[in-house]
């Protein structure tokens, strides 16, 4: 483990019961995924609707337990954190930022109700004063003036009260914090300013970011590597300005191809596919039915994430977390087995 | 623009919002054409009465909102004051609406098929072959398999909603497609494939679209013109290649800035400081000097009318009386 490694998921597995007593089928929606997240650092998780990217959230969350794999936070698994104080000092330490502001603030009190509450709950060794005075520190980093604590939540505009959900987050002292599409619910003009406070977060109070999002320019913007999922499992991790400008997945390439771009021609995208609902899946590549360059095995072999002329760190199905070592968290590593086997894969221009 | 291929001119359009505490002024005196098969995009914010706007000229306003001024001619006739009898003849058949939202349009307990007999039987009397041919047609059209004229809302993908609304919307070939953001639900990938049929669609069979959306950066290469609306008004209105290339509103540069770009190198942007303002409580002057980087003493007081700067529409005082020669360097730094 290096040393600057905040939390890791090994082999993250999340399955959903659907169906009836007639039908019984499972829903995959996260699929054997490993990753980590170091210090001082934003991870952007991205992809379509239904990638799995905010169950993700809600298992590092604890929203969720996972149903196969582990989580380590701080080199501690966080299935052992079993006490109330544990498990209140993990949602301190890890908590959420919700997408839709408008719903995520209670509206019968003032603003300032749910940081002091949380202060209280949290860091039950501030005085009534210093709770103010806190609650005043971190509204101040989230660029919000102390009126604003009194204020009702209607009286905020959107990205007002998503600056408060950050506020939020930050009073609790926390190491990383999960934020789940934060600004698609914000207008274009105000979006970039919490970009910016994300990336003074990290910069000036050693947060690490996960920010789950749709839009790859926005984490291009802010973050520091870069998670593709598809269809409930990782296609391709690494560096972002990595990935971006070099990107080894057909999956991602097609993701960069169909971002609009107004300074650039538009590009050729031909694709009308979707993605798929990963009930009861059998082995193969889950891209392989939208991906022009399917050989063979993509529709028996479930590819892995690897590092590029590196062996595949771990074999399919070895579930076992343990004894095996980790891929180093700046390598750039994709899932594709075209790619593996060395061929330069173009599926789709940008 | 010749009269002839005009296809929609609105002018001098009013909407108020009847509010007990006063009328709320939402669309503010804006004038506009659409040219038969154009492609026009309205730009803005949530708030600033885009919706609002496309409302009004579909006349598709409910209390506490109502239309006071101003005028929509739909192909010579002006549909403001027309019955419902009057407007029935004209909807769908040769203006149609797609709505932002798939899955509240689209009625959840009835089959796509049926949602499709029912307006094909709102003009004439089509037998049940015409009707299914059509219907089976325009969902070929989008590229939807026909089979799904039998399957219910629900079963379908977000993206395929959000066509079976398109084709929904083409059963009589109108002349005129209102979309009220009809990608905002929908993955980048899936906005890429449905912007690029409507465009196909449109080149074959000749529609005008009006494209509301508060995404610019998704019709840079889709629409003919670009309209941009703050708190309620038309600020700037213009080819959409010359905006993008050289935007000259203040309130047009900032939206553009704010922009993360996916190529090139990555610049610290700074977005548009504040927000923007209560419709009930506007500033004086320029509504958008308070967030204006460059607005001066007389902005605060006078309010701009649109000025033709060049081959555009704008409004700005800085711009009207040339205080600020154009193009300035900052003009430049944006499009490089």
């Amino acid at each position: 483990m290096s040393p600057t490694e905040l939390l890791r998921a090994d082999h993250l597995t999340r399955h959903f019961k659907i169906g009836n007593a007639l039908s019984r089928r499972t829903l995959h929606a996260v699929d054997d995924v490993s990753f980590a997240v170091g210090e001082r650092e934003i991870v952007a998780l991205v992809g379509e609707s239904g990638s799995g990217k905010s169950t993700i959230a809600r298992l590092l969350a604890r929203v969720y337990e996972p149903t196969a794999g582990t989580i380590t936070f701080e080199g501690k698994p966080i299935k052992a954190i079993r006490s109330r104080r544990d498990r209140l000092r993990y949602s301190g330490l890890v908590p959420m930022v919700f997408q839709d502001p408008f719903a995520s603030i209670n509206p019968v009190f003032r603003v300032q109700h749910g940081v002091l509450r949380s202060l209280k709950l949290h860091r039950p060794e501030l005085s009534g004063k210093q709770r103010l005075d806190e609650a005043a520190r971190v509204f101040g980093v989230v660029g919000l003036g102390t009126d604003m604590l009194q204020r009702f939540p209607y009286e905020l505009s959107g990205g007002q009260r998503q600056r408060v959900g950050f506020a939020l987050a930050l009073a609790m002292r926390p190491k990383l914090i999960l934020a789940d599409e934060p600004v698609s619910m914000l207008d274009v003009s105000i979006r970039i300013g919490l970009l910016n406070l994300m990336a003074k977060l990290r910069d000036e109070e050693g947060v690490s970011i996960l920010y789950i999002t749709h839009d790859l320019a926005s984490a291009r913007y802010v973050a520091d590597r870069l998670i593709v999922m598809y269809a409930g499992q990782i296609a391709e991790s690494g560096p972002i300005e990595d990935v971006l400008t070099r990107p080894k997945h057909p999956y991602t390439q097609l993701l960069l191809s169909a971002v609009p771009d107004p300074k650039a021609p538009l590009s050729e995208v031909t694709d009308r596919g979707e993605p798929p609902k990963v009930i009861d899946p059998t082995p193969g590549c889950r891209f392989r039915w939208r991906c022009p360059l399917a050989i063979d095995a993509c529709s028996s072999v479930t590819p892995v994430l690897a590092e590029l002329g590196a062996p595949a760190e771990r074999l399919a199905g070895s579930g076992e977390a343990s004894g095996v070592a980790p891929a180093d968290r700046q390598a750039h590593t994709v899932a594709c087995h075209v790619a593996q086997s060395g061929a330069d894969v173009r599926a789709f221009a940008s | 623009m010749s009269e002839a291929h005009e296809i929609l001119g609105v002018s001098g359009l009013s909407v108020d919002y009847v509010m007990p505490q006063g009328d709320i002024r939402a669309v503010d005196d804006v004038s506009f054409t659409v040219d038969r098969g154009e492609f026009l995009g309205i730009v803005g914010e949530s708030g600033c009465g885009k919706s609002t706007l496309l409302f009004g000229v579909a006349q598709l306003l409910a209390p506490p909102a109502r239309i006071a001024a101003g005028s929509v001619r739909f192909k010579g006739t002006n549909l403001v004051g027309l019955t419902d009898r009057q407007l029935s003849a004209i909807r769908w058949r040769d203006m149609s609406v797609v709505m932002q939202s798939a899955m509240n349009a689209l009625n959840p307990v009835t089959s796509i098929g049926a949602q499709f007999k029912d307006a094909l039987q709102a003009h004439g009397k089509p037998s049940r072959q015409e009707i299914a041919a059509r219907s089976a047609e325009v969902l070929r059209m989008v590229g939807i398999d026909p089979v799904h004229l039998k399957s219910y809302p629900h079963q379908l993908s977000g993206g395929m909603r959000q066509r079976s609304m398109i084709a929904m919307a083409m059963l009589f070939t109108p002349d005129l497609i209102i979309m009220d953001e009809p990608t905002s639900a929908l993955d980048v990938v899936a906005q890429r494939a449905l912007m690029v049929q409507i465009k196909e669609l449109q080149h074959t069979y000749g529609f005008a679209v009006i494209f509301v959306t508060h995404d610019m950066s998704l019709i840079s290469h889709f629409s003919d013109r670009l309209m941009v609306m703050y708190a309620g008004q038309v600020d700037e209105l213009g080819g959409t290649r010359e905006i993008f290339d050289r935007p000259r509103h203040p309130y047009t540069k900032g939206l553009l800035e704010a922009f993360p770009s996916i190529r090139g190198p990555r610049t610290a942007l700074k977005g548009i400081p504040g927000n923007p303002p209560d419709l009930a409580r506007l500033p004086t002057g320029c509504r958008f000097h308070p967030r204006c980087p460059l607005a001066v003493e007389r902005c605060t007081q006078v309010a701009p009318d649109l000025y033709e700067v060049d081959a555009a529409l704008v409004r700005c005082l800085r711009l009207a009386d040339g205080s600020m020669s154009q193009p300035t360097d900052e003009h430049r730094s944006l499009t490089q």
